[in-house]
């Protein structure tokens, strides 16, 4: 939060005539230049970034990272619990990592499922090896996976109740998760910045119809309209349709409060001398928008797009929950939770939790990237 | 929603780790042993006198009138009334026969077993009856327990031991009125019930019945000198105002129900005297003792009650929808719940309603309960019930694992078993597994669908076959029941209870072969035509099949696992899942692409009257059917609708003829396999596995459990058990 100073000039008036390459640098920058500037010297931040895009590309390329698809079965692995690769065992090490012999069986009595390790098989891991096919980014058709194992199957994260990679399940989720999430945020944001913005901007008339238009929006009890939009969507629909059209029945609901926000600042700030000022060199509407009104109020905008990523994660399970949600075989983090809600879960097979920890982190990626983010981006701020 | 998610899942948490701190072990098993020490005692000194004379015979009595007096230390005075019943009982009392003593029935009528045991039986109450009929709102100052019985009690003897007197039965439903017939069935009575073989129908609250030559008239005789739990008498009037007054009264049913309707006409009821009626039949009926001993509708009503409601100004049928409900189920709340009134009926069963809430409901121990237990004591043992609603099943389970809940076997699964196996010892309880009478787990494609592409591929008898050779059943037994079920075609007759199901019918298209399904699919015209791995309509257009589906029916991995068969044999599949009451609106209103659900009145004593799984549209309102129109056809004479074809409608006169003819016999036998055959040789239902094992939980101080193995609402549940004489060891 409080970094190091990379521009001292600052503490010092403007007109102090040090005429360094470096202070004059700092004046002719653009404002997005001096975010970056400032957010490189965000540590914090930067690590939310960098796990954030991490989980991205793991997403974006989960077919490749992960050794199956999400709906592979393997009937002599189910509820195996997670397993770490070795290097060691009673035979002597090797650089090559290996998993153990697993098995997972019944016991009769109670009928659970009970992983049983055999430390004297070695199974090697082998990396860009040829699995199953799949299609990368939709679109080529490859089968190679960045590891895999040649007898048995491979299950970091250990299976599900249906014998299924949790490990492969949690990266394909992230892509679907993130995505939403993202877009929702995006599109949620550009709504609001246009409609906030304009009745913010040219008030009277117009920002009382806008305003009018918002209250309907935000009376509109959400449980129900999306129970009525599940029975909208028609079946035929492919999976890949039924999650644009998640994505934008969030962002349609997710606008309104944002909307207000700005409406509110915008109005409270176009009285203000350098708008006028703009408006007198005779700048338009959107560009008095845009380049004065906005940046002046950036960090709370970037505060408030932080918030919503969670919401929009929580109401995609809460959509997948009422039936509008993903159908199989997408799979998201609140559809990999939702396998996770039952005491079995939490007392037998807590490997199925481990999709919580990708939401944790992802949340909390947010929430410290958007922190240093509002930190670079706030023009009062005056760094020490 | 989404609070509510959160919340969810921190209590989940919260009280998992809870739980895990709770379960020390050592501390809570030691008492455990303590508790079912001097059960095991009770139930092996008996054993050992069988033969012994009479006066040591009542020791055991002794003991329980000592352990009463234990318990009631508080409470001297009713310690000392206890003292005084056991006293009489040494002076000419019965000997405390358990059923394991030798070559018993499970009931007797009381001179019956006097005269078998050559004894005379004395009778004792319940010591803390005066305090619990204190509790029964408006029920008048007690009589001694010889005044409340009636002059020919039901002898039951117990499975374990003679119960003593006391403790508070905890039970766990859903809601008001979800989930509850577990817990219904455990006070539950009728005329007649079926015994714990599941085949010979016992007394209850008829002494015995007589029928006519052609099944046509059944004659009751009733208990003498039998009481409501208020004290007033129980007679034939009883019985014939509930069917007259209320059940074919038009301003209370507009629409006389179905279940008292046999042939073009009703069943009429002939009173002969106070404990003797007729109930008359226009076409032969031997099912109806079969639907007495299993349906929660309970054939009488008190007529008193009524009346004096009348009598104090209240119209007749105000009165019948306030204190019965109009509802086809019984258990509709009362009248307490919202304060509508200050009242309930009294009633037969073994508990009386006195508290109700939102939160649940509390019982008490009916102070004219008609069942003795073999040394006189009347029944029930168990003082109060105390049903709380827990909608949430996760929580339910943590109850459970908990040792709260003291019996259940609704809306829990095998998938949970392990769960419950894993904390049988901390949460002193015991799960045992029952298998479910023919509840197989099915899916019906709606023939008679609004769509008529998909009608015309429904009702091609190649594509219901293709869908069920592409079904893996031993991976769904395996992942899905734990391996406790057996893959098995659906008939609409359990093949445990009737002679007439074979294992040709069982067997029916349960192989899974991708390929021959692949084939009938090609041969029906339905390939893939863009490529995409999917097969398309004969038109070209897109052939999805929604599948909509309740949790209700089983874990949501079921429709995963169908979901990726159905897919692989190129027919697009995708799920849906929605609640029970949508589930149901879809399916009864012809909405549904296909329906799954489980099977239920399959069983022997279900089909033999009710016919709602043997006729279109196969279903009912809480069971949808598949082929909604040929019903309409049928319904409406050929006006609207679809036609069925021809073996769906000659099943109709199969069908009426079977219900005539006694189960078991011959002719039963014949028609029977007959409509087993069309329903089979259709695939009208894709089986995929029966003989589901269940679990069934009781907590180890609940003793006179018995034999408890079959897991079936179509037996009413535990009403076979007479869970009356259930009682709590401490």
């Amino acid at each position: 939060m409080t970094t190091t100073n990379l521009s001292p000039q600052e503490e010092q008036s403007p007109v102090t005539q040090t005429e360094s390459k470096e202070a004059q640098r700092y004046y002719s920058a653009t404002q997005f230049q001096l975010i970056w500037w400032r957010f490189r010297k965000h540590r914090l931040g930067q690590a939310g970034a960098l796990i954030l895009l991490t989980m991205a590309l793991a997403g974006l390329f989960a077919e490749f990272f992960g050794p199956y698809s999400g709906i592979t079965r393997t009937s002599e692995a189910v509820l195996v619990a997670p397993q770490a690769p070795r290097f060691c065992n009673d035979d002597g090490c090797a650089l090559r990592p290996f998993l153990p012999g697993v098995t997972a069986e019944r016991n009769m009595e109670t009928l659970r499922m009970e992983t049983k390790i055999d430390l004297s098989v070695r199974r090697d891991i082998y990396f860009f090896i040829k699995g199953e096919e799949y299609k990368l980014l939709g679109i080529f058709k490859m089968n190679t996976h960045l590891f895999g194992i040649e007898e048995g199957s491979i299950h970091l994260f250990g299976t599900d109740s249906l014998g299924r990679d949790i490990f492969s399940r949690a990266l394909l989720a992230t892509r679907t998760s993130l995505s939403i999430g993202i877009f929702g945020v995006i599109i949620a944001f550009v709504l609001a910045l246009v409609i906030g913005g304009t009745a913010g901007y040219f008030g009277g008339g117009l920002d009382y119809g806008i305003q009018r238009l918002t209250e309907v929006v935000r009376v509109i009890p959400v449980i129900p309209l999306y129970m009525g939009l599940a029975a909208a969507f028609p079946k035929e629909w492919s999976s890949t349709q039924v999650y644009f059209a998640m994505t934008l029945v969030l962002a349609l609901v997710g606008w309104p409060t944002l909307a207000r926000r700005i409406r509110g600042k915008l109005l409270s700030l176009r009285g203000e001398d350098y708008v006028i000022a703009a408006r007198l060199s005779g700048a338009g509407p959107s560009r008095i928008i845009a380049r004065h009104l906005l940046p002046a109020f950036m960090s709370y905008i970037i505060v408030d797009l932080v918030i919503s990523f969670p919401f929009m994660l929580l109401s995609e399970t809460a959509l997948s929950f009422v039936g509008l949600g993903l159908r199989p075989p997408t799979v998201s983090w609140g559809v990999l939770l939702q396998d996770a809600q039952t005491v079995r879960a939490i007392e037998q097979a807590p490997w199925l939790f481990i999709p919580a920890l990708f939401v944790i982190i992802a949340v909390l990626s947010f929430t410290v990237l958007g922190d240093g983010l509002r930190d670079a981006a706030d023009p009062y701020q005056v760094s020490n | 929603m989404i609070k509510k998610s959160i919340l969810k899942i921190i209590t989940l948490m919260v009280l998992a780790s809870m739980m895990l701190s709770a379960c020390g072990g050592e501390d809570t098993a030691a008492p455990a042993e303590e508790t079912v020490a001097p059960a095991a005692e009770e139930t092996v000194a008996p054993a050992e006198e069988d033969t012994a004379p009479a006066e040591e015979d009542t020791a055991p009595a002794e003991e329980d009138a000592a352990s009463a007096e234990e318990d009631a230390a508080s409470a001297e005075e009713d310690a000392a009334s206890a003292e005084e019943d056991a006293a009489s009982a040494e002076e000419d009392g019965c000997s405390a026969t358990i059923l394991t003593d030798g070559d018993y029935d499970r009931v007797y009528e009381l001179a019956n077993y006097e005269a078998m045991q050559n004894c005379t039986m004395s009778f004792a109450g319940n010591p803390d009856m005066a305090d619990l009929n204190a509790q029964i709102i408006n029920n008048p100052d007690l009589p001694p327990v010889e005044e409340r019985l009636p002059a020919e009690p039901l002898v039951v003897v117990p499975y374990e031991a003679i119960g003593q007197y006391g403790g508070i039965f905890h039970a766990t439903s859903n809601a008001t009125e979800s989930g509850t017939s577990d817990f219904l069935a455990v006070r539950h009575v009728n005329f007649v019930r079926y015994g714990d073989d599941y085949v010979t129908i016992e007394s209850n609250i008829a002494k015995s019945w007589e029928w006519n030559d052609d099944f046509t008239e059944v004659t009751f005789i009733l208990r003498e000198g039998h009481k409501w739990s208020d004290g007033e008498p129980f007679t034939s009037a009883d019985v014939a105002f509930w069917l007259n007054d209320i059940v074919l009264n038009t301003d209370v049913y507009e629409n006389t129900p179905s279940w008292v309707q046999f042939g073009d006409s009703t069943m009429t009821i002939e009173v002969i005297d106070e404990t003797t009626f007729t109930l008359i039949f226009p076409v032969p009926t031997p099912g109806i003792l079969s639907f007495f001993a299993t349906t929660f509708r309970q054939p009488f009503q008190p007529k008193h009650f009524f009346d004096a409601k009348v009598a104090g100004g209240m119209d007749f049928v105000d009165a019948v929808v306030l204190y019965y409900g109009l509802s086809d189920w019984t258990d509709v709340p009362s009248p307490l719940l919202g304060e509508k009134a200050e009242d309930v009926k009294p009633t037969l069963e073994s508990h009386i309603l006195v508290e109700e809430t939102t939160e649940g409901r509390h019982f008490v121990a009916n102070p004219y309960f008609f069942m003795v237990d073999t040394v006189g004591n009347q029944l029930p043992y168990i003082n109060e019930q105390d049903e709380i609603y827990v909608p949430d099943a996760e929580v339910r389970n943590l109850k459970i694992t908990n040792g709260e809940v003291d019996y259940k076997v609704q809306s829990i699964s095998i998938i949970d078993y392990p769960l419950y196996k894993d904390h049988e010892e901390d949460g002193d309880y015991t799960v045992g597994l029952g298998s479910g009478v023919g509840a197989n787990l099915f899916y019906g494609f709606n023939l008679t669908h609004e769509d008529e592409g998909l009608r015309e591929i429904f009702m091609d008898l190649r594509f219901r076959q293709a869908m069920s050779l592409a079904i893996d059943r031993d991976e769904i037994v395996e992942l899905i029941y734990l391996g406790q079920a057996e893959p098995m075609q659906a008939t609409p007759a359990d093949s445990n209870t009737v002679n007439f199901v074979t294992d040709e019918h069982k067997n029916a298209f349960i192989e899974y072969d991708l390929a021959g399904a692949n084939a009938l699919l090609d041969e029906m015209g339905l390939v893939d035509t863009d490529g995409d791995g999917l097969r398309e309509r004969a038109d070209g257009s897109a052939l999805v099949i929604e599948l909509q589906y309740s949790t209700q029916s089983g874990p949501a991995q079921i429709q995963e696992l169908i979901k990726s068969y159905w897919d692989a044999a190129g027919v697009a599949t995708t799920l849906k899942e929605v609640t029970s009451d949508e589930y149901r609106e879809r399916g009864t209103t012809n909405g549904a692409d296909v329906i799954t659900w489980l099977y239920d009145g399959t069983a022997g004593a279900t089909i033999v009257l009710n016919t709602e799984m043997l006729l279109p549209p196969f279903g009912y309102a809480f069971n949808p059917g598949i082929a909604y129109l040929w019903e309409e056809w049928v319904r409406t004479d050929g006006a609207s609708g679809v036609e069925p074809p021809a073996d769906v409608l000659e099943l109709y006169d199969l069908v009426t003829e079977f219900l005539q003819y006694p189960l078991g016999s011959a002719d039963s036998d014949a028609l029977g396999a007959k409509i087993v055959d069309i329903h089979v040789d259709n695939l009208f239902k894709i089986g995929i596995a029966g003989n589901i094992q269940m679990p069934i939980i009781h907590t180890n101080h609940l003793h006179n459990f018995g034999p408890y193995t079959v897991v079936s609402y179509d037996y009413y549940r535990v009403y076979p058990m007479i869970p009356a004489e259930w009682y709590f060891s401490e």
